[in-house]
């Protein structure tokens, strides 16, 4: 073992096993509560928010099959108006806040650094951070619930049924903070992923060799950066209107109740695609890996990708078709509905001719691939429908647009997400999951979900309003109504089949090798699941798939220093190792600054001082973030 | 210097001119009502027309050998060509409604 001439320890000095056991005594977290509370893995920190982003969509679900069991039968007394009201603004705001954008963002945490061949994510103490914030607005949200204070107000929180005339007590107080905990949560992984995808990348993988899931999470990740805002500044301005009086959403005093609306679709429509295009990159990697060949038009794919990100910001207004607006203004956001479905379409078509050209194998994975597209394409033609304005008239706020949004959400988001679970489960655990029970899981799912939420469109179009707690027996609604209850039991029995998979498979699944798909892509290319430092020695890349087209042994970049964290800084564009650069260790900072931040941002709810006394001690636990330890920070 | 800003052009210029037309949308129906005079239309083509520029410039960059440059040159082209759809349809859009109509 030969140190360099500046003393420090290079990998090109130790040998394979050598080079091993130093990088796991540098890489690793301390063993115990204190490692688990102050690791900046983002491999832990991406299994953690992925476990608990599934914990949120179990107790969502609970809540949906209440709503379903309140609507079987009319006039039913199961649950009353007010705690109904609470349920489906839980259940959307959980899904949408807790689950469906930080899963999404959860798997990018993990993979993508993976996939790009580096150490570690871009700014990993504020990963933690954004991990322990997101749970105190999940706990926030949930115990809130639990006390009978759980929001009222629907996903959206209009105003004025939010704001302080007619949203009495803290109900919406409490859903405009949980916005502020996790909007905060999501803007800092974007900001960690875009930093990761530009300047972290292994050598080689230049922009036109980039997964086409890592192209998905950075387009994403713009989205968030763009839309995120509008929401925070939006949630923010309601509880300054409930709680010190001000008067943005109150026209009466000057404010504008439209206003409100115009800021949260300006945030809400892009997040539509945050989730869906992180499932475009899902799908993509799922069929290359089952059909055995590249994506088909990955240069169109591409487009596509950023085309819908940019066109996302162009829909709202098809959110606000009856808020009054000139018909002129609504027809332009009518046309990008329209235009949207071109790359959407040029998607779907990219993945039939690759399966058309490739060998499909028919595994779980592909399984739930091949559901996404036939549910997605359903959703997306009613998408089309509804971006019209006169039949969007006709539908708005009935049953037709549940359907429409949970054949979108659900088709075009859980489905391959849960697809993904299944591929990536050998990575993200080192075991794989049951082959049968999957076909199981799939089969309930599609199944029951089919037979649930098709019927609401026709429910929709006989004129079942949203957001109702119960009907008249006079309506004809509930035969239709007793239908979807009992085909909801299907749907949550799959996805009741699908944890039960999960866990057993996590203690006691066979055991995974390193790639056990066969797939191309960097992630693969370590162990299952991967050591704390990601690669003994990074990769270096030539191809769009790698693995692919060096099966036997990758290229390897040398004269990383082990001694410390340390990260290979490359060119944006075409990836050209630029600077070594060391990755912070671990700290329980990042956990005391999420801590502080939930004790102001929870007690600001109450009073506006907590935004003055509470922010001494977020300042004293980022000073004691950044505090600098004497260790130079960049020896390139 | 030039071909490496104007490779970027197919990304940007159609883009930023759909979200220009986007956001007029909101403004111009309410002034072409009051003077009837169709500011929509005139913007709208206005918007299309720096689209169609843009692609026709994004087209005239020659990518030369380097793979990456030739991408995203190419990426920009197909993205430019979907936000003049786009456009187009905007554009059909405002001779057929009454910018009056509510």
């Amino acid at each position: 073992m030969t140190r360099s001439k500046d003393g420090e320890l290079r990998d090109t000095a130790l040998s394979d096993r050598e080079l091993k056991r130093a990088l796991a005594v540098t890489w690793s977290a301390p063993p115990g509560l204190w490692g688990a509370l102050s690791t900046v893995d983002h491999k832990v920190i991406g299994r953690r928010y992925v476990a608990t982003a599934f914990v949120f969509l179990a107790l969502g679900g609970v809540l949906s099959m209440l709503m379903r069991l309140q609507l079987a039968q009319p006039e039913a007394r199961f649950i009353g108006p007010d705690r109904y009201n609470q349920i489906f603004t839980m259940h959307g705001s959980n899904m949408m806040f807790l689950f469906a954008v930080p899963v999404m963002q959860a798997m990018a945490i993990y993979f993508v650094p993976l996939m790009v061949g580096t150490r570690n994510i871009a700014f990993p103490r504020l990963n933690a951070f954004s991990y322990w914030i997101y749970l105190a607005g999940g706990l926030l949200l949930w115990i809130a619930f639990v006390v009978d204070t759980g929001p009222d107000v629907g996903w959206f929180a209009y105003v004025p049924l939010s704001g302080p005339q007619y949203g009495a007590g803290k109900r919406a107080d409490v859903w405009a903070q949980m916005i502020t905990f996790t909007e905060v949560s999501a803007l800092a992984i974007a900001v960690e992923i875009v930093v990761t995808v530009f300047k972290q990348r292994a050598p080689g993988m230049s922009l036109d060799r980039l997964p086409l899931f890592v192209w998905s999470m950075v387009v994403t990740s713009f989205l968030v950066i763009m839309a995120m805002p509008a929401i925070m500044i939006a949630s923010t301005s309601l509880i300054l209107d409930r709680l010190v009086g001000t008067h943005f959403f109150n026209p009466a005093e000057g404010g504008d109740a439209l206003l409100w609306q115009h800021l949260f679709w300006f945030f809400g429509h892009p997040e539509v695609y945050i989730i869906f295009l992180p499932a475009v990159g899902m799908v993509s990697t799922i069929v290359a890996t089952f059909t055995g060949r590249p994506v088909f038009g990955y240069l169109a794919t591409v487009m596509a990708l950023i085309a819908t990100g940019i066109l996302a910001f162009g829909l709202w207004v098809h959110h606000m078709f009856v808020a009054g607006l000139p018909r002129l203004g609504e027809s332009f956001f009518t046309a990008s509905s329209m235009a949207i479905a071109v790359p959407a379409g040029l998607q779907i078509f990219c993945w039939l001719a690759t399966i058309w050209a490739g060998r499909p194998v028919f595994k779980t994975p592909f399984l739930f691939v091949i559901g996404f597209m036939v549910i997605f394409v359903i959703g997306g033609l009613t998408g089309v429908m509804v971006a019209s304005v006169p039949f969007d008239t006709q539908v708005h706020d009935t049953y037709f647009v549940v359907a429409h949004f949970h054949y979108v959400l659900v088709g075009g988001a859980v489905f391959p997400l849960l697809g993904a679970i299944y591929y990536w489960f050998p990575k993200l655990t080192g075991r794989t999951m049951s082959e049968p029970f999957g076909r199981w899981v799939f089969g309930l799912i599609f199944v029951g979900f089919n037979l649930t939420f098709f019927p609401m469109h026709i429910l929709g179009l006989q004129g079942m309003p949203r957001r109702i707690y119960t009907y008249q027996p006079e309506m004809p609604w509930s035969g239709l109504n007793m239908f979807i209850s009992l085909s909801a039991i299907i749907l949550a029995a799959g996805f009741l089949l699908f944890f039960i998979d999960a866990i057993r498979s996590a203690r006691s699944g066979a055991v995974a090798t390193a790639n056990p798909w066969g797939a191309s892509t960097l992630e693969w290319a370590t162990a299952s699941p991967p050591p704390p430092y990601n690669f003994a020695r990074l990769p270096v890349v030539d191809s769009r798939e790698p693995l692919w087209t060096e099966p036997a042994e990758l290229r390897v970049a040398a004269g990383l220093g082990v001694d410390r964290r340390e990260l290979l800084i490359t060119s944006v564009a075409e990836a050209v190792p630029e600077a070594r650069e060391s990755s912070v260790g671990n700290s329980i900072w990042p956990l005391l600054a999420a801590l502080a931040t939930t004790v102001a941002l929870v007690w600001s709810i109450f009073s506006p001082w907590a935004v003055v006394w509470g922010s001494i001690p977020v300042a004293v636990s980022l000073i004691g973030w950044f505090w600098p330890k004497g260790v130079p920070e960049d020896e390139s | 210097m030039r071909t490496r800003w104007l490779q970027w052009i197919g990304l940007g210029v159609a883009p930023l001119a759909w979200a220009l037309s986007t956001e007029l949308s909101q403004i111009t129906p309410y002034i072409d009502c009051r003077q009837n005079i169709p500011w929509s239309a005139v913007f709208c083509g206005a918007t299309l027309f720096v689209s169609v520029a843009g692609i026709a410039a994004a087209r005239a960059v020659s990518p030369g050998r380097v793979q990456t440059k030739r991408f995203v040159v190419d990426v920009g082209f197909l993205i430019a060509l979907a936000f003049v759809f786009a456009l187009l349809l905007q554009e059909a859009a405002t001779m057929l409604l009454d910018a009056c109509q509510r």
